[in-house]
């Protein structure tokens, strides 16, 4: 698939994905100013494993930004994207804090997990993939595994409240 | 691969641990799927976390960690000693049920005294098919009779009451007028037998003038006995008017009692209303004869 394809489609899923946070004009700004940094800063990238997890990122990050930054002006109304700072992409004190009380409430969730469940976790957490979960826990089938990792992660995010983030 | 099957390799995005070809299939079918890509969209936050070594390794410290069982969390316990208090206390405090209160009791009224050396006539109630044994009728005077007889229908001796009445009867009427209703209300007459005992006695009554005569109607709210201007006591019968013969005088004494009686003193505090061109007299006093005079102003 072409790079330009690929974004080309990137583009309108993030604009769909950002109407549902912010105003349509601030989606479509946002996903302009992603494609332009993925343009300008990661040229390299081609490939749909490569340019889609790094533009999730950087829209997560914008999104962020701006409700940090409406809530310490105490503004709820829409904010122009060309006043939203490019993401540094690198850790900064906010989100080192909202990532460990995530961590604490994915331990607290994790720890009432079904047995099977917390295998299952605890394989994924090493790093095994579901071949080698399957054949560790021995289903008979790769779709059992998929659907037992369903299960639990269904479970797990019903005991976050919903959820992954607070 | 469709969609929905790609959306069965969610669970690994966030670990990274999908294979290369899974996670391929998985992100191809994201960009044509607007679900799937906001379903992904939305798991970034936790790969990110799950990214950090550190917080791999702190949630696979938990998991290792010997699950708790309900039994060993202090919550399920208090809540179950909280109920079991409440339920101590809802015991202890709960009153036990009150012993039913007798609000009335009815005597049964004596027998009306007889003179026995007196010749008393007898009067035959006439036979019915229904009825055809004999029956005598209550001991009553001449002048009743004849009174009687002019009302067209002799009323029969007014029925006994029960000789107790239920523990809860009924209470006394708020006024004359709703103790009149509360009489008619009852359409039988023994069931009536029982409820007018606890009720006050009442009579209501009309002065007829006719030809330079005056007379009175009475209208008794239970069975007893009337006696207008010392005269012999004559039996009421519920809702069955009796009229007197002429009177003569300025005021004539009125005793309604639920036993025959000729003499007593008038009462203290009898209510009197008036609606209607009839008046409504209350013996406030219940279990009292209801005695009252009444003014005869001859037109």
């Amino acid at each position: 698939v072409a790079r330009d394809e690929v974004l080309a489609k990137l583009r309108e899923r993030i604009v769909r994905f950002a109407a549902s946070h912010l105003a349509r004009d601030a989606a479509e700004d946002l996903a302009q100013e992603v494609l332009i940094l993925l343009h300008e800063k990661y040229g390299h990238l081609e490939t749909p494993e490569d340019l889609l997890p790094l533009s999730l990122q950087i829209v997560r990050f914008k999104i962020m930004s701006q409700r940090r930054k409406s809530a310490r002006r105490g503004e709820y109304t829409q904010v122009s994207v060309t006043d939203l700072p490019l993401p540094d992409l690198e850790p900064n004190p906010e989100d080192a804090f909202e990532r460990k009380e995530m961590l604490q409430r994915l331990s607290r969730a994790m720890a009432r997990l079904g047995d099977r469940c917390r295998e299952l976790m605890r394989l994924k957490l090493q790093g095994k993939t579901f071949p080698e979960i399957q054949k560790i826990m021995g289903a008979a089938a790769i779709n059992t595994i998929y659907t037992w990792d369903h299960r639990c992660r269904k479970n797990l995010l019903e005991l976050m409240g919903g959820k992954w983030e607070a | 691969m469709t969609p929905q099957e790609a959306r069965k390799l969610l669970g690994g995005y966030a670990t990274g641990t999908l294979t290369q070809a899974e996670q391929e299939a998985l992100l191809a079918a994201a960009l044509e799927d607007q679900d799937l890509f906001d379903e992904i969209a939305r798991e970034q936050s936790l790969r990110e976390v799950l990214a950090d070594p550190a917080a791999r390794a702190s949630l696979l410290g938990a998991l290792n960690e010997p699950r708790r069982r309900w039994w060993q969390s202090w919550q399920p316990w208090a809540a179950a000693v909280a109920m079991a208090g409440i339920g101590v206390l809802a015991v202890s405090l709960r009153k036990p049920p009150a012993a039913p209160v007798e609000m009335a009791r009815v005597e049964p009224p004596a027998a009306p005294k007889v003179d026995l050396s007196a010749p008393t006539p007898v009067a035959e109630t006439p036979r019915s098919p229904a009825a055809p044994r004999k029956r005598k009728a209550a001991p009553i005077s001449e002048a009743p009779q004849a009174e009687m007889a002019k009302n067209e229908a002799a009323p029969p001796s007014p029925p006994a009451p029960k000789a107790e009445a239920p523990a809860q009867a009924p209470l006394p009427a708020a006024s004359p007028r709703s103790s009149f209703r509360d009489s008619a209300a009852q359409p039988q007459v023994q069931a009536f037998a029982v409820r007018s005992a606890a009720l006050p006695l009442s009579l209501r009554y009309t002065i007829l003038r006719e030809n330079g005569a005056v007379r009175l109607r009475f209208t008794a709210n239970a069975p007893g006995y009337l006696s207008v201007g010392g005269a012999t006591p004559v039996p009421m019968v519920l809702t069955q008017p009796y009229t007197t013969p002429a009177l003569t005088g300025d005021e004539v004494k009125v005793i309604f009692a639920r036993q025959p009686v000729a003499d007593a003193p008038l009462g203290l505090n009898p209510d009197i209303q008036e609606r209607d061109g009839e008046t409504y007299v209350t013996n406030l006093a219940q279990n009292e004869p209801l005695v009252f005079s009444i003014p005869l102003k001859q037109p």
